[in-house]
């Protein structure tokens, strides 16, 4: 385990009457560097999380399931801008006369199940294992709290989704303007386009990570957290197409129980708040109430979280 | 950090748990200083409970509890103290290495220094040249000494090990005592060992708190509680009679084993006792010889029988 300076004369320190290298046994020193508190354990949480999340610095395996989800979205959008400029200039700059790029909504909406896929799969692996191998127990042991670990994998988690959400939609941006014959001109007209992404990707990604935090929290395995995520995401729509059959197209019923599907409900928000659109109960339901419903359902799948997280402490 | 340095490491005031109309801990107060203390006592006499109130993991129904002069509550109390759980909990897809670095970041230890402490630590629990191998493929002895090696690695002042000695096998028992007992002598950091192994105790331990239905029996120096507790057994070659008639005048009890006089809990003054009874008596001396109680003994003796110890 530990070396001692030898005194053997044939040792590697006397060989050849030189001494060519000693290994001392150095004793244990105390550490007298600065202790960052809370601030750096909160940081090195949040950088744990993003490599888990990515596989980043794990095996090959650890890899391949967030950048399957990761890649068709972000695919869909680089694709998208390489044809519009390589096929714009064969073109001689008339594509957008030829083909129609599809538009922002429509791409928020199909991406939007590859992110909840990708969170599905992925965000129960930030939390689920740490309770699962009880190195949550020695996380509370240091320095932090609870909300400290919480609110440090929720944000990094949220970022990255936010990340997966909004690259596709910078894409589609720079291939329409990769298209049009004035690029100055179209870009005074469209920029209002950016702030209108940034929004959408925070809202679908705050309101998709607090899913995804709630139901890991009831589970401390990764498999059944995911294949419960996955269920709900697609067993909702299915419930709301029955009740829709059965009610009818149109009025409160079919209005009501969409606002309980979690893939649609940010995604339909979004549409509607930023982008302008109808959603599908706009013609009942006030406009302000998906996005107040959407706030209040983020803001109780995080606060049941906590609670959950909170009684995890005490067992 | 405000720690108080001077006084006890640990402090606890009429310190009260309850679970319901389970009383884990009943106003229990004692003090741990530096050195090796073992926290022992029957299942359900509230140890756990008392390391995770330590450890800021549960409230206290009533009562305090500090760390070195920082009320428990604070999260700063926690900066210089290390856990080594008796359950398993480490990670098994990373490396030795990458584990202790990353629960160095967040103990507060800047990454450019955690790298080396993590390295260093891994170095002093034998597990150096092994540090890049996933924990996944340790055996149970190696991933005991991960689990000292992160209540080490941010050079705490106070480790609390829970069955420190659990599922080791008699030479890993025994390892695991050494390293223990360097990391009091040479490494200067104060250990708290929660175990049912009296030998554990006995061997490694200087101090003791005694706990049983959630109250403190004894919070003392183990070599004073067995001091207190020894028996002398005297034997001599004549005038046995006279010699304990000359004891019983001295006010000291004695007992007949197999032909000789035992003194049960000899302190001083009862050997003094002794002393001037063998004079008195004319009583030739054969063999005195003191025969300390083990932990063990003292243990079954508080716990009336309900102990699981061994």
């Amino acid at each position: 385990m530990l070396q001692q300076p030898s005194s053997n004369s044939n040792s590697l320190a006397t060989r050849g009457q030189q001494p060519v290298g000693t290994v001392f046994d150095i004793g244990y020193r105390r550490y007298e560097g600065p202790r960052e508190g809370r601030n750096l354990a909160r940081r090195a949480l949040f950088l744990d999380a993003v490599r888990n999340s990515l596989g980043i610095g794990r095996g090959g395996w650890a890899k391949v399931l967030p950048w399957l989800f990761i890649a068709p979205p972000l695919g869909v959008g680089g694709i998208f801008a390489s044809i519009a400029y390589f096929t714009n200039q064969s073109l001689g700059g008339r594509l957008n006369e030829v083909i129609d790029l599809p538009s922002h909504v429509t791409l928020f909406t199909v991406s939007g199940y590859f992110i909840f896929l990708f969170a599905a799969v992925m965000g129960p692996e930030l939390t689920c294992p740490d309770r699962r191998n009880k190195v949550f127990d020695l996380y509370l042991v240091r320095p932090i709290t609870v909300s400290d670990y919480l609110f440090s994998k929720w944000i990094a988690f949220c970022l990255m989704l936010f990340g997966v959400t909004i690259l596709p939609q910078l894409f589609l941006w720079i291939s329409s303007l990769l298209v049009v014959p004035n690029a100055i001109e179209w870009v005074a007209d469209e920029w209002t386009m950016l702030p209108r992404m940034f929004g959408a990707s925070v809202v679908i990604s705050l309101f998709a990570t607090s899913f995804v935090f709630l139901i890991s929290a009831m589970t401390d395995r990764r498999a059944i957290a995911s294949v419960l995520l996955i269920g709900i995401v697609m067993v909702i729509p299915l419930i709301i197409d029955i009740v829709t059959l059965v009610a009818g197209e149109g009025g409160y019923s079919p209005a009501l129980i969409s606002l309980l599907d979690p893939v649609s409900l940010p995604t339909e928000t979004v549409v509607q708040v930023f982008f302008g659109e109808e959603y599908s109960g706009s013609d009942v339901l006030h406009p302000g109430i998906p996005i107040f419903w959407c706030a209040v359902v983020a803001s109780a799948f995080t606060a049941v979280t906590w609670v959950l997280y909170d009684n995890f402490k005490n067992r | 950090m405000n720690f108080d340095l001077g006084g006890p490491l640990l402090t606890a005031e009429k310190l009260s748990k309850s679970y319901g109309s389970v009383r884990a801990l009943n106003e229990a107060s004692f003090t741990i200083g530096t050195g090796i203390t073992g926290l022992l006592g029957p299942n359900g006499s509230g140890k756990s409970t008392s390391i995770r109130i330590f450890l800021g993991l549960l409230k206290p129904t009533d009562g305090s509890a500090s760390v070195m002069g920082m009320d428990v509550s604070e999260p700063a109390a926690r900066t210089r103290l290390g856990y080594m759980p008796e359950h398993d909990c480490l990670p098994n897809n990373v490396t030795a290495s990458e584990f202790l670095t990353h629960i160095a970041q967040v103990s507060g230890i800047p990454m450019a220094r955690a790298r080396g402490l993590a390295a260093d630590t891994l170095r002093h629990v034998g597990l150096f040249e092994e540090r890049y191998r996933p924990i996944s493929t340790y055996s149970t002895g190696m991933k005991q000494r991960v689990k000292l090696a992160q209540a080490l690695v941010h050079d705490p002042l106070l480790v609390f090990m829970d069955e420190p000695t659990a599922g080791l096998d008699p030479i890993g028992r025994i390892e695991m005592l050494k390293l223990i007992q360097k990391i009091n002598s040479e490494f200067d950091i104060s250990l708290v060992l929660s175990t049912h192994l009296m030998q554990d105790v006995e061997r490694s331990c200087q101090n003791i708190v005694l706990l049983d239905g959630g109250r403190v029996v004894h919070a003392e120096s183990v070599q004073s509680l067995t001091e207190q507790s020894q028996t002398v057994y005297i034997e001599v070659t004549a005038n046995r009679n006279d010699f304990v008639k000359a004891l019983t005048e001295r006010g000291i009890p004695s007992t007949e084993d197999d032909g000789a006089v035992v003194v049960e809990e000899a302190g001083a003054r009862e050997l003094d006792a002794v002393r001037d009874a063998l004079v008195a008596a004319n009583a030739p001396l054969h063999r005195l010889a003191p025969s300390r109680r083990t932990l063990l003994d003292i243990f079954r003796a508080n716990a009336g029988g309900r102990t699981s110890a061994t």
